[in-house]
């Protein structure tokens, strides 16, 4: 076991950021334990913590625009609370729930939404944790919102070097025709932007190779050019693929939070006032 | 010319426009690919611009979809809400059966049947949630509208259903015996009462709603214990801690009295089941106790019990003391002689004349401690005499309202009509002034003289020494007939009968079948001691004639005598002493609570009911065996008939094993419940652990105890 002053920054916070999230929570099932076995119910307890966690998941995406909170903190420090405090909102959510399957329709819905936002984020975490590693492995960093043009650039460069190398040779420009055409000017298939793979870069590359039989130096060094192109076509299009999820697995999260935080309001509203007891 | 970028981003590019992803738009190309155009000198224009259109930039695209969203779930939650299937939506879970079956038919308003915040609008929910308390009954009174008629409804919501001061003074007591170690507060409001959801939690479908782990008992009751098994108290003293009602001494009745009768101390003999099996009860009292106690039950009633009896007066010395005690029967003259029966006592001593005289005596006090040669003694019998005569002028005038003031007066309380009524009951509203005709003959007219100055003395001084000392008839049969004295029960002869005055008897019965019976007015010819006659109605419950209101008119005693056991007569007096406060610090009062509830009086009652000191009403005689009714203390069942299975378990003295050297007879006469020795050893835990053990069979706390404790427990 690495010694404390032998870790990184990273590992460093994050075991203290685990170690604090595992107090909290030990605290906190203390209390419910107590709470129940002193005939309480600890899920309005829970409940408040529950829905305070909530409420302060959803302002780190909020935080720069309620004035209140935007000088806390740094940015950094959002993000490791937003992790570790949607962590520990699981254990939260199984203690409110009593440790077993909500069987109410709202009950259900709620805990529906808890399990796409909570799970969404893990996704988000996982992503966010590898997907740049790979896209760094790529080799160049591009902007989301620039790949179309990129793509578009790219597509123009290789219909140009084919233009020009009908004067020598039409293999060229008949092969870009039947099988680049498409690579270049279309966007990759649901199947690729799901889960994108190199086998098309490598079965065209391939291809342009076995041309270098049929055509002269000159217009060799062009195929070159073109497979060229082609691993970067591909690479534009990993980049898509990649930054695609990093983006949109927070359509779903940011969404159903949003509606994750009124349906919790309206529980919390009809268990204040459908409880009861002496009151 | 090469055209393949170094990178991406391409040189070229980088003079382009900045693509901010907050913006809302973002440009992309437009239109098909096209090559890059030729120059004049036959180079490409790489900086060539394409035609670009505005999109929706994703950052803006994901704000869309959460406002859509948002909008969404509020409307769909608006819809659903205001719709007839809100209940079902908003319903946390599934009812218990027990009672989705009863709000079944209820409709859009069965939520309102347990929560008091349950209104047709979302406005009224958020003003409930927010307001604190709501002015309509709490949950757990609306609980209570269903289940008030199984429990103790004053203390519905206190811990154990039991009022407060109870339960301290209980747990005060088992703390004692370490069963309750340390007991901490439940959550409860102001008023010492807790919510039922605080156990109960409904919404969870079919699990049990009774369900009570051992966690939430131990949130009061904090003496923790790993299981039943391992922790749990011996049963020191259980199951009897305290006497029992019926005063039976198990080791003497098996070692000597069955033993000496030949008898099998069959337990089951006694003890039966309940008819749901679950608990054994005592068996009625002819199957369990009649065949040996009945005869000596009889026997001690044989002389009945007395409300007047004249005593043998020494006219010799009253009339050397030259005192006047007007007209005496005959047959009671002679030497001073005779107890003043308890009950006369308590008449007499309301009398002004003779109270102070009876207070000056001691409680044994009888005329023949009076010694003739001391003229105070002597002034003391005639007065007592004259006093005896004025009670029975009175009652023979007015009846049992004269017997009720002079109770009263010397009880020190109110005494019903209800209550007189059943002290007397049976008896014949003329009988005492068939008593006073027949023992006296000018009763009426001397006591006015003596009392009332209606008639001068020397009226009395003027009547011939016969007419004073008269002979009650039946005493001139016995004259005639001296053997009919010593043959008691046998028959006399119908003269007897005869001579006796009718009387006008109402009885309660239809009297269309009173020719079906023997008319009260006539003697009863079988069974009657001679000398006796009834004197009310007869008793139906039992074919014993000589039972009843009786008028001995040869021992000049007027008595009741009781047909047995469950002889109401006996209850109703022994109720009505013991319901008088400080009865035992008043002589008199003392000697008549003495005669009724001593272990040798008549009817033996005390040999077995024992007396019980009740908070509120005092002493009270314990008239059943003790049941379990869910009053306070009965925390614990226990049925038998799950037990009772087991071929091992059918012998009784498995559990509950006898010892024979503890004799606890004489404990019973103590008032101190808790001065009592059992004659069983204490039940061994091990007996129950060798089956409720954990991964055998249940042993949690509500296995054996239970929390409410009320009117439902005898369910």
């Amino acid at each position: 076991m690495k010694l404390l002053s032998q870790m990184n920054f990273f590992s460093r916070r994050r075991l203290r950021n685990v170690a604090l999230t595992a107090v909290a929570l030990t605290l906190l099932l203390v209390v419910v334990f107590w709470m129940e076995r002193s005939l309480l119910h600890s899920s309005f307890f829970t409940g408040y913590v529950l829905i305070g966690a909530l409420f302060l998941l959803a302002a780190f995406g909020m935080r720069k625009r309620i004035p209140m909170i935007a000088g806390i903190g740094t940015a950094s420090f959002w993000m490791q609370m937003h992790i570790y405090v949607g962590l520990g909102s699981f254990a939260v959510f199984v203690m409110h729930v009593g440790f077993r399957v909500p069987d109410g329709m709202l009950e259900s819905t709620l805990a529906l939404l808890y399990f796409v936002v909570f799970f969404s984020g893990l996704y988000g975490l996982w992503a966010t944790r590898t997907i740049p590693r790979k896209l760094t492995s790529v080799g160049e960093e591009v902007i989301f919102e620039r790949i179309p043009t990129f793509r578009r650039k790219l597509a123009r460069r290789a219909q140009t070097i084919v233009m020009d190398s009908c004067e020598s040779t039409p293999v060229l420009a008949r092969f870009y025709a039947n099988r680049l055409s498409k690579f270049f000017e279309c966007h990759r298939g649901l199947a690729y932007m799901l889960v994108p793979s190199g086998r098309t870069r490598r079965q065209l590359i391939a291809e342009i190779e076995e041309l270098d039989r049929f055509l002269a130096q000159k217009d060799r060094r062009v195929s070159r050019e073109l497979a060229i192109m082609v691993r970067k076509k591909d690479d534009l299009d990993y980049h898509s693929a990649m930054q695609g999820r990093l983006k949109l697995w927070l359509f779903v999260h940011i969404a159903i939070t949003w509606s994750l935080l009124i349906f919790s309001v309206v529980h919390g509203v009809l268990a204040h006032s459908f409880g009861g007891g002496l009151v | 010319m090469s055209l393949t970028p170094d990178n991406l981003k391409m040189q070229d590019f980088a003079h382009s426009s900045y693509h901010r992803p907050h913006d809302p738009k973002v440009l992309v190309p437009s239109g098909s690919v096209k090559p890059y155009p030729v120059r004049d000198d036959g180079s490409w224009d790489l900086s060539e611009e394409e035609p670009m259109v505005a999109r929706t930039s994703l950052r803006r695209q994901r704000t869309v979809l959460t406002l859509a969203t948002i909008a969404f779930s509020i409307g769909a939650l608006m819809i659903i809400l205001s719709s007839p299937y809100s209940n079902e939506f908003l319903a946390p879970g599934p009812l218990h059966s027990s009672h989705a079956q009863l709000l079944a038919g209820k409709g859009a308003d069965r939520c309102a049947s347990c929560h008091s915040g349950s209104t047709s609008s979302a406005f009224g929910w958020v003003a409930h949630a927010f307001s604190g308390a709501s002015n309509k009954m709490t949950q757990s009174h609306l609980c209570l509208e269903c289940h008030k008629s199984t429990l103790n409804e004053a203390y519905a919501l206190n811990p154990h259903n039991v009022a407060p001061g109870e339960l301290a003074e209980t747990t005060a007591k088992f703390q004692n015996a370490s069963f309750v170690p340390g007991v901490s507060m439940p959550p409860v409001n102001g008023e010492n009462e807790i919510a039922c959801n605080a156990c109960h939690r409904e919404h969870k479908g079919s699990k049990d709603l009774k369900a009570m782990t051992d966690t939430q008992c131990q949130s009061c009751h904090q003496s923790s214990f790993h299981s039943f098994e391992y922790g749990h108290p011996e049963f020191t003293n259980w199951p009897k801690s305290s006497k029992q009602n019926i005063a039976f001494d198990h080791s003497t009745h098996m070692s000597k009295h069955f033993a000496a009768s030949g008898a099998t101390f069959d337990c089951n003999r006694c003890h039966v089941d309940d008819p749901w099996q679950n608990a054994k009860v005592l068996a009625p009292y002819a199957q369990a106790c009649a065949s040996c106690h009945e005869q000596k039950i009889v026997d001690s009633s044989v002389d009945g019990f007395a409300v007047l009896s004249l005593p043998m007066l020494d006219m010799k010395a009253i009339e050397a003391q030259k005192l006047k005690v007007g007209s005496w029967p005959l047959a009671a003259t002679g030497s001073f002689d005779g107890p003043i029966p308890p009950a006369m006592r308590i008449l007499l001593a309301a009398d002004p004349d003779a109270g102070p005289v009876l207070a000056s005596k001691p409680a044994s006090f009888e005329f023949g401690d009076l010694d003739p040669a001391i003229s105070d003694d002597v002034q003391d019998a005639v007065t007592l005499a004259w006093s005896i005569k004025r009670l029975l002028h009175e009652l023979s005038f007015k009846g049992t309202p004269a017997i009720k003031r002079r109770l009263q007066i010397v009880l020190g309380r109110e005494i019903s009509d209800s209550e007189i009524e059943n002290m007397f009951s049976g008896l014949d509203n003329h009988a005492f002034a068939a008593v006073s005709r027949r023992w006296f003959v000018r009763l009426g007219p001397e006591i006015e003289s003596k009392f009332g100055g209606l008639i001068e003395m020397g009226a009395i001084n003027g009547l011939p020494k016969d007419a004073l000392l008269a002979k009650v008839p039946v005493q001139e049969e016995l004259a005639a007939n001296p053997l009919a004295a010593l043959l008691e029960g046998g028959e006399v002869s119908d003269s007897v009968g005869v001579s006796e005055p009718a009387l006008e008897l109402s009885l309660p019965d239809d009297s269309s079948n009173s020719s079906n019976r023997p008319a009260l007015s006539q003697p009863r010819t079988s069974a009657v001691v001679v000398g006796e006659m009834p004197v009310g109605t007869v008793n139906r419950s039992t074919d014993d004639s000589r039972s009843g209101w009786v008028r001995d008119d040869r021992r000049l005693r007027f008595f009741y005598r009781p047909s047995g056991h469950e002889d109401q007569f006996l209850q109703h007096w022994i109720s009505a002493v013991l319901q008088t406060p400080d009865v035992e610090a008043n002589l008199i009062t003392k000697n008549l609570f003495d005669a009724l509830t001593e272990s040798t009086s008549i009817g033996n009652c005390r040999y077995c009911h024992t007396l019980k000191q009740h908070d509120d009403s005092g002493l009270v005689m314990n008239w059943h065996g003790a049941t379990r009714d869910g009053s306070i203390g009965q925390f614990t069942s226990f049925s038998h008939r799950p037990h009772l299975v087991q071929p091992d378990l059918q012998d009784c003295t498995h559990c509950h094993q006898l010892d024979l050297n503890v004799s606890n007879s004489d404990s019973f006469a103590s008032l101190d419940r808790v001065d009592y020795q059992s004659n069983f050893h204490p039940i061994q835990k091990s007996n129950c652990t060798s089956c409720h053990q954990k991964g055998l069979t249940e042993s949690s706390c509500t296995m054996c105890h239970d929390y409410h404790v009320g009117a439902h427990k005898s369910q």
